[in-house]
């Protein structure tokens, strides 16, 4: 199996960051923000979301691993609106 | 109860006369009281000072995230806003979501005390535990989405969350509210003024901490599954497809929504139809979006593309901005109700509490009772977008007829006099926004609500389902629960939701999720399962429901001391005792005598004072509130 890498589909984005919550607890065992290696930004005016991946450490934010350790990355798991896909390298 | 895990861990206070900011911990209230909701309405019933005016600049105005927002619990991001109701002296509160609350329980803060005044205006500006009041010049006298803009762009932030008002805040109108990650509203009360009275413009917050729970592994997957449950509901599918406006057609079919301020109780079926048909053809929806933590979404983003409101776009609109709008005022283009909704939005106005006086104010212009003499020139005629738009404009800004609107239809028709009063439609003060002469339950929580006028106190849905008295049994133990127009046990039903909405509220879960819009959602046992796994703190639904329970004798206690409400207060307006329903339920109204036994019923189930309608120092021990007694 190997590291799952994320794909965003930005319109299909609800901006509820139930990934990011996923994503911070993947990495500390807790929930916030700033650690997680997904940041939804809203445009409210428009009605349009970025999903933003870091692949590198910024910012106190972990870079994305996949979540090697999971069956499925957990930001996947917890998508509601199957706003982030699974692609493997 | 207590709460270890899931909490930020911090009180904030913020004195704006002396510019003064501490800290305090959580914990030692948490002990005592619910936490959350409970938290927030123990330090307002005791820091209230007795006898001053609402905006007095001596009480608090409290900020308060729930218990479980800021985890993965489903729909968790809620917060309450509790100060001094502007509208009624008594117990006042607001709820929003957003990604506020979230944000300052990152921050380390679970509550913000603010009192005082500030000589000029301000904003609070907080990151982590560093707390700044800073000049707000260039703020004041700005829309809400204007300071949001121009905050976003002072204050460049990994993370940043944002609360302010708008003009009818800063002017004090009771119709205020607070507009929360731009398009939620913290709506009732007043307590948009109550921020203006402190001359405090916006609350920023940014935080970069984590929360920790009890049980982490399990927590996770008990909130997975209940997330891919709630996903599986027809509710929740209706809700996420077209917002809660899709219950507006129901509504109306019911015969059992406000129109023309109240003068009939069914909407004529073409004009109904065009708002009926846009919802469910999403004429203007391009997409649902969720609050923090939320994974129903039903926070439609909409869009107008032709027509006179052509460019009106943004999110939020629900069922009530059509009872508001198109019931109340006699609009029935449903992109001029998004238009009007959103104006409300940035002027930072409370839809109801602004719209229940402009329909007053349109009957007596009907009656004869306020001439274009009263009104500076405008002809207040039903339907008339362009003169609602000016209005509403006229009360953010205490402008002329504006002035006399502003501070609700009770306080309108006390200056107007000419016998206006028989048409504010109002409790204790406070506006309304709900029909009450078909469903009796309905009728009843709004009627008793600690904070004057309000479904979302106790008032049940079930009486609009379809379901079999069997499954009302099973869940309330009581039979009528989906039945309409009885008054049987609908005291107990009511106390039921009463327990459950505050219950909800120390959570900070937002009622869509739950049995009060489906019997197929969350219930009082799984929302303690979520509970007892993030804080360690093992509790059961029915414990959780006296907490509940001793909220409201917190809201109680406070409106006992700042008011002088009894039982005459508890009765409807005159209106739907005398006139009848129209549509289906023609000819249903709230008989006194019903309606005398219906409130002894409720008072006799908790054994308060038929006489008066407050609890005894007995029932205060009985909640574990002996200093109240």
């Amino acid at each position: 199996m190997g590291i799952s890498t994320i794909t965003p589909r930005h319109q299909r984005c609800g901006a509820c960051n139930l990934c990011v919550l996923a994503c911070s607890f993947h990495h500390e065992g807790s929930f916030g923000r700033r650690n997680a290696s997904i940041d939804i930004i809203k445009d409210e005016r428009e009605g349009e979301v970025e999903i933003v991946i870091f692949d590198e450490a910024r910012d106190g934010r972990k870079p994305c691993d996949g979540c090697a350790n999971e069956e499925r990355p957990l930001c996947v798991q917890w998508c509601p609106v199957g706003a982030l896909a699974i692609g493997r390298s | 109860m207590t709460q270890p895990f899931a909490i930020g861990g911090n009180i904030l206070r913020v004195d704006l006369t002396k510019r003064a900011v501490t800290m305090e911990p959580t914990a030692a209230l948490n002990a005592g009281f619910p936490a959350g909701m409970g938290v927030n309405n123990w330090l307002l019933l005791q820091e209230t000072p007795l006898g001053k005016e609402p905006l007095d600049p001596d009480n608090p105005l409290i900020f308060t995230a729930g218990a479980l927002v800021g985890t993965m619990a489903a729909t968790a991001c809620r917060m309450t806003i509790s100060c001094k109701n502007v509208m009624t002296g008594g117990f006042g509160a607001a709820s929003a979501g957003g990604n506020f609350a979230p944000e300052l329980k990152y921050a380390g803060f679970d509550h913000i005390v603010v009192t005082g005044r500030a000589t000029e205006p301000v904003y609070l500006d907080i990151v982590d535990g560093e707390v700044s009041i800073v000049d707000a010049e260039g703020l004041w006298g700005k829309t809400t989405w204007e300071t949001e803009q121009a905050l976003r762009a002072r204050l460049d932030r990994p993370t940043l969350e944002l609360l302010s008002i708008g003009p009818a805040g800063e002017n004090m109108a009771a119709a205020a509210c607070i507009i929360v990650s731009r398009t939620r509203s913290a709506s009732r009360c007043g307590v948009g003024a109550a921020m203006g009275s402190k001359n405090l413009k916006a609350i920023a917050v940014s935080g970069s901490g984590t929360l920790q729970v009890a049980e982490p592994q399990a927590f996770m997957s008990e909130s997975l599954a209940m997330q891919r449950y709630l996903m599986g509901v027809d509710t929740t599918k209706n809700l996420r497809n077209f917002g809660t406006g899709t219950s507006f057609e129901a509504w109306n079919s019911l015969g059992s929504i406000p129109v023309r301020n109240y003068q009939a109780t069914q909407m004529a079926p073409d004009e109904a139809d065009n708002i009926a048909t846009a919802v469910k053809e999403k004429k203007y929806i391009d997409k649902g979006f969720g609050c923090f933590a939320c994974p129903i979404m039903c926070s439609q983003y909409q869009r107008v593309k032709t027509g006179p409101h052509a460019g009106t776009r943004g999110e939020k609109i629900e069922s009530q901005d059509y009872w508001d709008f198109a019931a109340k005022l006699g609009i029935s283009d449903p992109a001029a109700v998004l238009a009007l909704s959103g104006l409300c939005t940035q002027l930072g106005l409370d839809n109801t509490n602004a719209t229940n006086p402009i329909a007053w104010a349109l009957e007596c212009f009907q009656r004869g009772l306020l001439t274009i003499e009263d009104t500076g020139g405008l002809e207040l005629n039903w339907g008339d977008v362009a003169v609602v738009s000016e209005l509403l404009s006229k009360i953010a800004r205490r402008e002329g007829i504006g002035d006399l609107l502003a501070d609700g239809s009770l306080a309108g028709a006390k200056k107007l006099g000419r016998g206006s009063e028989a048409f504010a439609m109002h409790m204790k003060g406070q506006d309304l926004a709900e029909e009450m002469r078909v469903f009796k339950g309905w009728a009843l929580a709004i009627a008793v609500a600690e904070r004057g006028g309000t479904h979302t106190q106790g008032g049940p849905l079930t009486e609009r389902m379809p379901l079999e008295p069997e499954l009302s049994l099973e869940r309330f133990g009581v039979p009528t629960a989906f039945d309409p127009t009885s008054y049987e046990h609908k005291a107990e039903l009511v106390i039921y939701y009463q327990r459950f909405h505050n219950l909800l509220e120390i959570m900070g879960i937002c009622f869509y999720a739950t049995y009060w819009c489906g019997m197929q959602m969350m219930g009082p046992d799984e929302t303690a399962r979520l509970y007892s796994l993030a804080t360690g703190e093992d509790k059961s639904g029915d414990e959780l429901m006296a907490e509940g329970e001793k909220i409201l004798y917190l809201q109680k206690a406070f409106k006992m001391r700042h008011t002088d409400f009894d039982r005459a207060a508890d009765y409807p307006p005159e209106r739907f005792m005398s006139e009848p329903a129209t549509g289906p339920h023609a000819g249903e109204r709230l008989e006194r005598p019903d309606w005398d036994r219906l409130l002894d019923e409720y008072y006799g189930q908790r054994g308060w004072d038929l006489e008066t309608g407050k609890p005894t120092a007995e029932n205060f021990r009985a909640v574990g509130l002996p200093e109240l007694a």
